[in-house]
């Protein structure tokens, strides 16, 4: 019985996903992905020149203190909301709530010990450009990258970028893997994509209830 | 000394028999097997990228007739590995089906699927699933039929948050 109604969520939670327009989704194509590259330029450069309110947003932040949210960060997010088809209004509060989200993730991934070298970051970046080789989706990247001076300056983009993202990645990673270890009990290996999945929504509820721990101040 | 002689013949002869009768049926079992390893990557609200990679597989357990193969068991797999920092990539994957070549159409769905156990490069994929489905199919040797399923990897906040791959295995063997 149970294998059943696994079995019937299963394929309805694959319907609802095929079926469900994402959040910032409004029927979106690669000229739109072409469209934000575009939009991100003007921000692009002061980023790869290390930003003075995002090279503050990566010191840790002590008890108390309020977490600084980069209007540059701001600003890029706003345009990706604006590009994926929001209104004024919806763009910059859902950009607003993600840079308070990324924000709050990297000050706990960094509480938590999860910070990470240039190095680290390098080798990162050289596994994603032979990745982005061979990924199904190239074309979409590419007409990202394709927005760039140069490939070299989308790299030292990301270089930037990565240096919040990295250890979210890693912290994430952990976080993760104790949830699906704390739920699948039973050791059945087959339960764990199901597993995954509700992770998803419990990562999305945690995200949204840690901003609300914290101050914060747009620089 | 004659009987024991008989006796050896006789079992000989038997032998023989079933040996022949086995090789007549073609009786052995094989197996079709397809692996794919697949990256997807969604570009997300400060520019940076979620990567997915996903490994799947596809094995087709059969017994070899004279003109026509008996397809006994299908087992399907997916495992996969997600970097993200602001939303978690979901992925979720269809039972297998039997569709044909060149139409695309499913000519066949299986009901009972049962969760399997399985080894994989757990350091590359940190977690996966599958099951299998035993109904027995028969089909000619020289079938239009490919065995496999399809999976769906969705990234919110993302400009284009549902990209799509499938592993399958055509099942002709001649």
């Amino acid at each position: 019985m149970k294998k059943k109604i696994l079995s019937a969520a299963c394929v309805a939670a694959m319907g609802l996903v095929l079926a469900m327009p994402a959040a910032a989704n409004k029927g979106n194509d690669i000229s739109d992905v072409s469209e934000w590259g575009d939009s991100i330029q003007e921000y692009a450069e002061p980023v790869a020149e290390e930003d003075a309110a995002i090279e503050e947003s990566l010191e840790p932040v002590a008890a108390g203190e309020e977490i600084v949210l980069p209007q540059t960060e701001i600003d890029m997010a706003k345009a990706f909301y604006l590009d994926a088809g929001y209104g004024e209004k919806e763009a910059e509060e859902a950009a607003l709530q993600y840079v308070k989200e990324i924000n709050v993730l990297y000050q706990e991934a960094i509480a938590n010990g999860y910070d990470v070298t240039d190095q680290e970051i390098r080798d990162y970046l050289e596994e994603l450009k032979q990745q982005y080789e061979t990924a199904e989706n190239k074309e979409e990247i590419q007409a990202f990258m394709d927005q760039f001076d140069s490939e070299e300056a989308y790299w030292d983009f990301q270089f930037e970028i990565y240096k919040k993202d990295l250890p979210i990645q890693k912290y994430n990673e952990a976080r993760e893997r104790e949830y699906v270890e704390e739920q699948n009990t039973d050791g059945n290996p087959d339960e764990i994509l199901e597993i995954q999945n509700e992770w998803a929504d419990e990562f999305e509820e945690e995200k949204a209830e840690a901003v609300e721990n914290y101050e914060f101040t747009v620089e | 000394m004659k009987t024991k002689l008989k006796k050896a013949v006789l079992y000989l002869l038997c032998l023989s028999f079933v040996l022949s009768f086995a090789g007549g049926m073609n009786a052995e079992a094989a197996t079709k097997r397809k692996e794919a390893t697949k990256s997807f990557f969604f570009t997300t609200p400060r520019g940076q990228t979620a990567a997915v990679n996903v490994f799947a597989t596809i094995t087709e357990t059969y017994t070899k007739g004279t003109t026509k193969n008996k397809f006994t068991k299908r087992d399907c797999f997916l495992a996969y590995s997600a970097a993200y920092s602001g939303s978690k990539p979901k992925v979720t994957r269809t039972a297998g089906v039997h569709r044909s070549i060149k139409t695309g159409e499913v000519k066949k769905n299986f009901k009972k699927w049962t969760k399997g156990t399985y080894l994989w490069d757990v350091a590359k994929y940190p977690y996966g699933s599958g099951s299998y489905n035993s109904t027995s199919v028969s089909y000619k040797k020289s079938t239009d039929r490919k065995s496999g399923f399809s999976y769906s990897v969705y990234c919110a906040d993302s400009l284009i948050p549902t990209q799509t791959g499938s592993v399958y295995v055509s099942l002709k063997t001649k």
